[in-house]
C-alpha cells in the first residue's frame, strides 16, 4: 500500500431545405429552412443599418422575403450557423491542421478543452461553463458514451475519420441526443472526395499518424489508421528528489510513462441503409504528478460499434446502433489509487430512435436503448459487478411562424430505470426548449429556453477506477438553460460575427467529492449558476483572413458548503480568447494562431488557481502536385500548462503532415 | 488579518525552547513553565470538502481570531508546530516537506522533497517527529526508510541527514508508518504493515534509540524486533500523562474493498516491557461497540478521549479513563457527528475538529472539570479541519 488517503451567417451553411421554411424579416436573404440549418437567400440585405446587434434586431419590422437560394460561402475553418434557434458551430476536417480532436474544439468560442497530456492523453470537451461529462460526445449522432471515465475522451476519435464536427450550444435537436450543455457531433463524410486518401504526420515526442481511407465503391468506403506518441516531453518538475547540481529543479526533464497508442477502423455503407461498423483499440500509460520511473499504470480500451440507419430522405428515419466498451484500468502497484487493482469492464449498448419529420418541419421522436455494465477486478473486488439501464424517449419538436418571429417549442419525456446490486431505481425526466428567431437585415437574432436532466454514468454510480469509486445513490442533475444572440454576415461572405449572452441554473449538480481516505465519489450538489457571453468574428481582406473570438464567463457554487459558496466552479476558465491570422502567398497558407485561456481554479475553494495558457503556434501549408503538406511549430512560447492540476501537456513541438490528395483550402462543403 | 506578530526577541527566545516542547506528535502539552492562552497559537490542516485542496489556519488560542486559507495547497497535509514555526507536510502526490514562519504563513523557510534519489514510488510522507532543534524523524508511508533530519536546516541540501530503514516489518518492503512519538529518548513508530489496501495482519511498533538512531530488539524475533500491537491499522500514539506507557489507536482498517475489519481498538504499551495490552476493542461488524476508531488524545492519566463511528460516517466524541475499566461515556453533544482531528493544548482545553461541510471549524472545550464545558462553539476555519497542532510563542504581539 502506497496510496494516499489518501452563418456566422457566414453562409457557408447549409443548403437542403423546404422552401417554405422561415421567411426572414426585413426582406433580406437568409432563412431558416424547416430542416436542420440555415440557408441565404437572394435578395441580401439592403442596408447595414439593419445589421445592430440583438436590440435593433428584434425590433425590426418585417419586410418581404426572398426566394433564391444562395450556393454556400465558402470559409475556411470554423462556422457558426444557425439551426433554427440553436448554436451550431461547424468546424471541417482538414487533415493537415487537424491531427487531434482537441486542438481543434480549443479554439472555438464557449467550448473548453482540458487535456491531461500529450496526444492521445484524456482529454474532454465542456460548453459554457459545464463540464466534460454535460457534454454528449456523438459519431453521426450515435452516443459514444461507456462506462468508463468521467467524460467521453476526446482522445479515443480521430479527426482524420471524420469530415466535420459540429457543435451545437444551447438548444439541440431532438433527434440528437444532447448533453446537459449541449452536444458535439463528429460527422463522417458521405463520400469521400477521392478514391484512396491518405495522411501522415510525424512530430516532436514521438507522434507518428497514419490514416488512409478508400472508397471502395459508390456507397462503401473504408477507414482505417493508427497514432502513437511516447509523450516524452520535457519540463520542470517541482517534485523531483533533491540534486545538489539542479537544487532549484530548473532542469527539464523527461515525461515518463505518458504514451499512447491507439488503432482504428471505420466501415461504411451507405446504400440502401447507411451501415457503419467502427472499432477502436486504445492503450495509455498513466502518469502520476511526481513523474517517478518505474511507472506502470496502464489503462486499455477497445470500443466496437455498429450502426445502421435509413436514408434520411423520406419523413421516416429509423437508427440502431450498438455500442461495446471494453475498458481495463491496471495500477498493480498502487501508483495511482488506494491499493492494487486491475479492473475490467464492458458496457454494451444498445439504442434505437425512429423519427418522423412532418411535412411543415415539426418532428417526433421515439428512444429506446439498453446498457448493460459489467465490472470485475483481477485483484480484489468491485463495488458493483453488473448494472444495467434501461429507457425510453418521447420528444417532439414543432416550428411555426408568428409574425416576423420564427419560435420553435420542444418537448422529451424520458423514462429510465438502473438495475443494479438487486436495487431498481426509476427516474422521469422530461427537457421542454423553446426558441425564438428573427432575421434584421444581415443579422439575425435568436434566443432560447429550456431545460434538461442528465442520469448519472455507470461510472458515477458504479465504477472503481483509482481514487475514484460510484455512488448508487446519485440522483439525475438537472439545469435550466438560456441565451440570446446575435448573428451577421456580409453578403459575400468576407465576413461575419456572432455574439450571444448565455446562463445556466445548475440544480443537483453531480460533482466530485471525497471522503476522509481521499476516496472520491460524485454527490449531488445543490445548485450552481453559470452566465457569460462569446463572441466570434472573422474577415477577409486580400491575401488576408483573421478570426478572432472569445468567451467570458462566471461560474459560481450556490451551495450551501462553506468553503465553496460563492466561489468560481472548479476546472472553468473566466476568460478565453483565440485569434488567428491567416496570409495567402502563392501556392501556400502562411498562419499564426494565438490562445489564451485565464481564470481556472483547480479546486472548488479557489485557492489554487491555474497560470494563465497563453499559446503561440506557426503553421505554413501548401502542395506539392497531389500531395498536401503541413509545417507547424506549435507552443512556441514552450511553456507546459497544466489544465489538470498536476498534469502538464507538451511544450514546444513541431509537426509535419503530409496528405494525399491534396484538399482544397477551401473546402467546406456541408454533408447534409 | 494579520493576527500574529512577533517581536524578535520572542521569536529568538523561544525557538530552541519551542522546538523542544514540540518533540512530540500527539499533541500533548510538554511545557512545564505556565502558559497563557495568548501564547498559544493553534496551527490547523485543512482540507476542501470536496478535498480539491488544502490550506492551514492559524488561531489565537485566547481569542480565538483565525487566519484562514493561508499556505495552499493540496489537501492530503499534516502539520507540525515548531516554536514560532510551522511545517507543512505534503503527502501523496506532492512528497514535501515545507516549514514556514508563523508570521509569513504564505512564505515558505524551507522546501525539502521527501523523495530519495532512487525512490520508484510515492514515499508519501505521514509526520515529521521533533526531537530537537536540529533532529527530527520524517516518516515516510510509501517507503520502508524513516530520514533523520535537521527541521533548522537552511537549505534542501542540508534538511535529510540520515534514515533508519524498516523495510523489514512487511514483505513488500513498505510497513506503512503512520505515528510516532519519542518518549525518554526512544522513538516509537507504528506501522499498518497493510497488503494492498487490506489490513490481514496486526501492527507493529519500531522502538529506535534516538542517540544511536538504531532499532532496538524488543522481543524475541530479531526479524521483527519491534512490539507486535493487538490490532490493527494503527493511527495514531500517545503518551499516558500519568506513567511512562503509551497508548495506541487503531481503526482496524478495510478489505480490499472499503469493508471495515474491525480489528482495531485502543491499546496499551508498556514501554518498560515492551508488551502491548488491548485496552478496549472495538468490536466486530454485528456486534460494533464503538464502531471503527478514529482519533486519540490523553490529557491527563485519568481522562482521555477518543472518537469513534461508522467508516466515512459521523462519529462520536467519547471520554474514558485509560487506567480503568470503566466502559467509555459519549460527551454531550457530541454523538454522531461529523468529527475529525482532536488536539489539547498546552492548557489541557480539548480542540475538537467539526467535519461538517456546511459550517467546518474548531470546538474549544474546558474538559477539566467532571463534565466538558464549551470555551468556543465553533471557531471557523472556512476549510474542514484535519490536524491541530498548537506553538507557544511568548510575547505574542496581538
Amino acid at each position: 500500500m502506497r496510496g494516499g488517503r489518501v452563418d456566422t451567417l457566414s453562409g457557408a451553411v447549409v443548403a437542403e431545405g423546404e422552401p417554405d421554411g422561415w421567411q426572414l424579416p426585413c426582406g433580406h436573404g437568409l432563412s431558416i429552412a424547416n430542416g436542420l440549418s440555415v440557408r441565404l437567400t437572394r435578395p441580401y440585405l439592403t442596408t447595414h443599418l439593419q445589421c445592430l446587434p440583438l436590440v435593433a434586431a428584434l425590433c425590426c419590422p418585417v419586410a418581404g422575403h426572398a426566394e433564391t437560394a444562395l450556393p454556400p460561402l465558402v470559409v475556411d475553418g470554423q462556422q457558426a450557423a444557425l439551426d433554427e434557434s440553436g448554436v451550431q458551430i461547424r468546424v471541417a476536417i482538414d487533415p493537415l491542421q487537424a491531427t487531434d480532436l482537441p486542438s481543434l474544439l480549443s479554439s472555438l468560442p464557449g467550448v473548453q478543452v482540458r487535456r491531461s497530456g500529450g496526444l492521445g492523453a484524456y482529454s474532454e470537451a465542456s460548453l459554457r461553463g459545464s463540464n466534460g461529462r454535460q457534454v454528449r460526445l456523438l459519431l453521426d449522432g450515435q452516443p459514444l458514451d461507456n462506462g468508463g471515465g468521467e467524460a467521453s475522451s476526446l482522445a479515443l476519435i480521430s479527426p482524420l475519420l471524420l469530415q466535420d464536427v459540429v457543435v451545437h450550444k444551447g438548444r439541440v435537436p431532438i433527434d440528437l441526443a444532447g448533453g446537459l450543455a449541449g452536444s458535439i457531433n463528429l460527422r463522417t463524410p458521405e463520400v469521400l472526395h477521392a478514391p484512396l486518401l491518405g495522411t501522415a504526420s510525424i512530430g516532436s515526442y514521438g507522434e507518428r499518424q497514419a490514416h488512409a481511407a478508400a472508397q471502395l465503391a459508390p456507397h462503401l468506403q473504408l477507414a482505417a489508421g493508427g497514432r502513437q506518441a511516447d509523450n516524452d516531453f520535457r519540463y520542470r518538475n517541482a517534485f523531483t528528489p533533491f540534486d545538489p547540481s539542479d537544487p532549484d529543479r530548473r532542469r527539464r526533464a523527461p515525461r515518463q510513462n505518458a504514451d499512447t497508442a491507439q488503432r482504428y477502423a471505420l466501415l461504411q455503407l451507405r446504400a440502401p441503409l447507411r451501415v457503419s461498423a467502427q472499432v477502436v483499440d486504445d492503450a495509455q500509460s498513466l502518469p502520476t504528478r511526481l513523474n517517478l520511473p518505474g511507472q506502470t499504470a496502464h489503462l486499455d480500451t477497445r470500443a466496437y460499434g455498429l450502426s445502421l440507419a435509413t436514408a434520411d430522405a423520406g419523413p421516416w428515419q429509423h437508427r440502431l446502433g450498438t455500442r461495446v466498451f471494453d475498458e481495463r484500468y491496471r495500477d498493480r502497484d498502487s501508483q495511482i489509487g488506494l491499493g492494487a487493482q486491475d479492473p475490467r469492464s464492458r458496457s454494451v449498448r444498445i439504442d434505437g430512435q425512429t423519427r418522423y419529420r412532418f411535412s411543415d418541419g415539426s418532428a417526433a421522436v421515439l428512444d429506446a436503448g439498453h446498457a448493460r455494465y459489467r465490472a470485475e477486478d483481477q485483484i480484489g473486488d468491485v463495488p458493483t459487478a453488473e448494472a444495467e439501464r434501461l429507457h425510453l424517449r418521447g420528444a417532439a419538436e414543432t416550428f411555426h411562424d408568428l409574425g416576423a418571429w420564427r419560435a420553435n417549442a420542444s418537448l422529451g419525456l424520458q423514462w429510465s430505470e438502473d438495475r443494479a446490486d438487486g436495487q431498481r431505481d426509476e427516474d422521469w425526466q422530461w427537457a421542454p426548449a423553446m426558441g425564438l428567431s428573427r432575421r434584421v437585415g444581415r443579422c439575425i437574432a435568436a434566443g432560447n429556453l429550456g431545460a434538461r436532466e442528465r442520469l448519472p454514468t455507470f461510472f458515477e454510480r458504479y465504477g472503481d477506477r483509482g481514487l475514484f469509486r460510484g455512488n448508487p445513490a446519485l440522483r439525475a442533475e438537472r439545469a435550466h438553460y438560456a441565451d440570446l444572440g446575435t448573428r451577421c454576415a456580409a453578403d459575400d461572405g468576407r465576413w461575419s460575427m456572432d455574439a450571444a449572452v448565455f446562463g445556466q441554473d445548475l440544480r443537483d449538480a453531480i460533482s466530485p467529492t471525497f471522503n476522509a481516505q481521499g476516496i472520491g465519489r460524485s454527490i449531488n450538489t445543490e445548485r450552481a449558476e453559470i452566465y457569460g457571453f462569446e463572441w466570434g468574428t472573422h474577415a477577409r481582406l486580400g491575401p488576408w483572413h483573421a478570426q478572432f473570438s472569445g468567451t467570458l464567463q462566471h461560474t459560481e457554487d450556490r451551495g450551501d458548503i462553506r468553503a465553496t459558496r460563492g466561489k468560481q466552479l472548479p476546472g472553468r476558465y473566466a476568460e478565453q480568447v483565440n485569434a488567428r491570422l491567416e496570409y495567402a502567398l502563392g501556392g501556400l497558407r502562411l498562419h499564426y494562431a494565438f490562445g489564451y485561456e485565464h481564470g481556472q481554479y483547480y479546486d472548488s475553494p479557489n485557492l489554487l488557481e491555474a497560470a494563465p495558457l497563453r499559446r503561440h503556434d506557426l503553421g505554413v501549408r501548401g502542395h506539392w502536385q497531389r500531395l498536401g503538406w503541413a509545417v507547424e511549430a506549435l507552443n512556441l512560447r514552450n511553456d507546459n500548462p497544466e489544465q489538470f492540476n498536476g498534469f502538464p501537456t507538451p511544450g514546444r513541438q513541431l509537426r509535419l503532415t503530409l496528405s494525399y490528395p491534396a484538399a482544397p483550402f477551401n473546402h467546406d462543403v456541408p454533408k447534409e | 488579518m494579520q493576527i500574529l506578530t512577533f517581536t524578535l526577541r520572542a521569536a529568538t527566545a523561544v525557538l530552541a525552547a519551542s522546538l523542544i516542547s514540540a518533540c512530540s506528535s500527539d499533541s500533548t502539552p510538554a511545557a512545564s513553565a505556565p502558559v497563557e492562552a495568548g501564547d498559544v497559537v493553534a496551527v490547523v490542516a485543512a482540507r476542501a470538502p470536496d478535498f480539491s485542496s488544502g490550506a492551514v489556519s492559524l488561531v489565537n488560542g485566547d481569542s480565538f481570531a483565525a487566519q484562514n486559507n493561508l499556505a495552499a495547497t493540496a489537501s492530503d497535509i499534516v502539520v507540525r508546530a515548531a516554536g514560532a514555526q510551522f511545517f507543512l507536510i505534503e503527502r501523496f502526490g506532492l512528497t514535501t516537506v515545507k516549514r514556514f514562519d508563523l508570521d509569513t504563513p504564505n512564505t515558505p523557510t524551507l522546501t525539502a522533497s521527501t523523495q530519495d534519489e532512487g525512490d520508484v514510488d510515492d514515499s508519501n510522507p505521514a509526520d515529521l517527529i521533533l526531537l530537537s532543534p536540529t533532529k527530527g524523524y520524517l516518516l515516510r508511508y510509501g517507503s520502508g526508510t524513516v530520514w533523520i533530519v535537521d527541521p533548522s536546516a537552511t537549505s534542501e541540501a542540508d534538511f535529510k541527514t540520515g534514515e533508519i530503514d524498516l523495510s523489514h516489518y512487511d514483505a513488500d518492503g513498505v510497513p506503512e508508518m503512520i505515528a510516532g512519538v519519542i518518549d525518554q529518548g526512544l522513538l516509537y513508530v507504528a506501522m499498518q504493515r497493510l497488503e494492498g489496501f487490506a489490513s490481514v495482519k496486526n501492527g507493529y511498533v519500531a522502538v529506535i534509540d534516538t542517540g544511536s538512531d538504531e532499532e532496538i530488539v524488543t522481543g524475541d524475533d530479531p526479524g521483527l524486533p519491534g512490539i507486535e500491537l493487538p490490532l490493527r491499522s494503527p493511527t495514531g500514539l500517545v503518551r499516558d500523562p500519568a506513567s511512562d506507557d503509551l497508548l495506541v489507536i487503531g481503526s482496524g482498517g478495510f478489505d480490499g474493498s472499503f469493508t471495515p475489519q474491525f480489528e482495531g481498538g485502543i491499546a496499551r504499551i508498556d514501554t518498560g516491557a515492551f508488551t502491548a495490552e488491548l485496552r478496549l476493542d472495538d468490536g466486530t461488524a454485528d456486534d460494533p461497540t464503538f464502531g471503527q476508531f478514529g482519533e486519540l488524545v490523553a490529557v491527563t492519566g485519568s481522562r482521555a478521549y477518543f472518537t469513534a463511528g461508522t467508516a466515512f460516517g459521523p462519529q462520536s466524541l467519547y471520554r474514558f479513563n485509560p487506567h480503568s475499566d470503566a466502559a467509555p461515556v459519549v460527551v454531550d453533544g457530541f454523538d454522531a457527528q461529523p468529527l475529525g482531528a482532536l488536539a489539547v493544548d498546552p492548557l489541557n482545553r480539548l480542540w475538537v475538529a467539526r467535519a461538517d461541510a456546511d459550517a467546518p471549524g474548531i470546538t474549544v472545550l474546558d474538559v477539566s472539570g467532571d463534565a466538558e464545558t464549551v470555551v468556543r462553539a465553533l471557531i471557523d476555519t472556512d476549510l474542514t479541519p484535519i490536524n491541530i497542532d498548537f506553538a507557544i510563542v511568548p510575547d505574542l504581539v496581538r
